[in-house]
């Protein structure tokens, strides 16, 4: 304290810094119960998601109606329709397969599009159809090593007399340690 | 004291490894997709199935008009004129898409309380591909069997017919 006072401030701003610094080190030989703290830090994996195969969420070729129809495929793989459209049976049809991988037994969440923010639109041409109601079937929490696979299915809007085409589209999936 | 302070930043400084990792995200964005296509739609062509002017006896026999256009008898009838026609139907959907065609097994033709029955229903291929024009034609044929003696009449009877994407 004597030293300090004896110098400009700004020279006794640099040297508290000094001393933090020196202290920290020291103090990393000193205390093994806080060094422990920092192995635990280390040991959790981080968590990464995939889309599984090639598989992406397709709700397969659909018949257009003069009403607006609706077009649900779940995350178990069913697909139902309301409204006008209807699908053709032989079609096929899939929800999008993840995987996630991380830490055992970790809790994590996922975070789905939010309603209004998917759209699909026709190859070579301007027309869009909304993908709203993102849902999935994941436990939210990873297996004893360490992987949890999930699927997620969301609903289709078909307008009414929708151009017909082939309509593509992207959407995002978060997933986030608890 | 000094000693004190330091540990303090130490275990700020530790604390806050874990934290970031937890708070780590990852995405991946996938695809989604969806066709689209015409409705399938049926309409009645310009011929109905007419098996023509037939001329009984005294002996059971048929009448068959094929899909192709052409109409043989067997049995103990004859056929009287030249007007005759499978029916015909427009399917109009989407080019490319293939489409089933349900027909019955028979149906019968009345007039009054004398009936025939016509069975045999036929077509070119159950199975149809729309071509480009997002229209096509297909024709039905059938055969009507004639009772002996069958009473003279207009007989008049439903060919139902539906089709279905595949």
């Amino acid at each position: 304290m004597i030293v300090l006072k004896a110098m400009s401030r700004k020279t006794a701003t640099l040297t508290i810094m000094l001393l933090i610094g020196l202290s920290v080190g020291l103090s990393a030989q000193v205390s093994s119960t806080l060094f422990n703290i920092g192995i635990d830090a280390k040991v959790i994996a981080p968590i990464s998601i995939e889309n599984t195969g090639s598989t992406t969420l397709d709700f397969g070729t659909i018949t257009r109606s003069t009403s607006v129809g609706y077009i649900t495929v779940t995350p178990n793989g069913d697909r139902t329709t309301t409204g006008g459209a209807s699908v053709l049976s032989s079609s096929d049809f899939s929800a999008a397969p993840f995987s996630v991988s991380g830490d055992a037994d970790a809790a994590f969440s996922i975070t789905l599009p939010a309603d209004g923010t998917v759209e699909l639109t026709r190859t070579g041409g301007t027309e869009k159809m909304a993908v709203n109601g993102f849902v999935h079937n994941s436990t939210l929490t990873l297996s004893s090593s360490g992987t949890e696979t999930f699927s997620v299915g969301a609903t289709l809007t078909v307008g009414a007399s929708q151009v017909p085409g082939e309509y593509k589209g992207s959407f995002s999936v978060t997933v986030a340690y608890q | 004291m000094k000693k004190f302070f330091a540990s303090a930043l130490v275990v700020a400084a530790f604390v806050a490894v874990p934290v970031s990792v937890f708070a780590v995200e990852v995405a991946v964005q996938t695809d989604a997709r969806a066709s689209i296509i015409n409705a399938i739609e049926l309409a009645a062509g310009a011929d109905v199935l007419d098996f023509g002017m037939i001329s009984t006896s005294g002996n059971a026999g048929s009448v068959t008009v094929s899909h192709e256009g052409s109409r043989t008898i067997s049995g103990g009838v004859t056929t009287v004129g030249t007007d005759f026609s499978p029916a015909s139907f427009v399917v109009t959907g989407q080019a490319g898409e293939t489409f089933s065609i349900n027909l019955p097994t028979s149906f019968d033709v009345t007039d009054g309380s004398n009936t025939m029955e016509v069975d045999a229903i036929s077509t070119e291929n159950l199975t149809v591909t729309i071509p480009a024009a997002g229209e096509v034609t297909f024709f039905v044929g059938a055969t009507l069997k004639v009772d002996a003696n069958q009473p003279a009449g207009d007989y008049i009877g439903q060919l139902e017919v539906s089709v279905n994407y595949n």
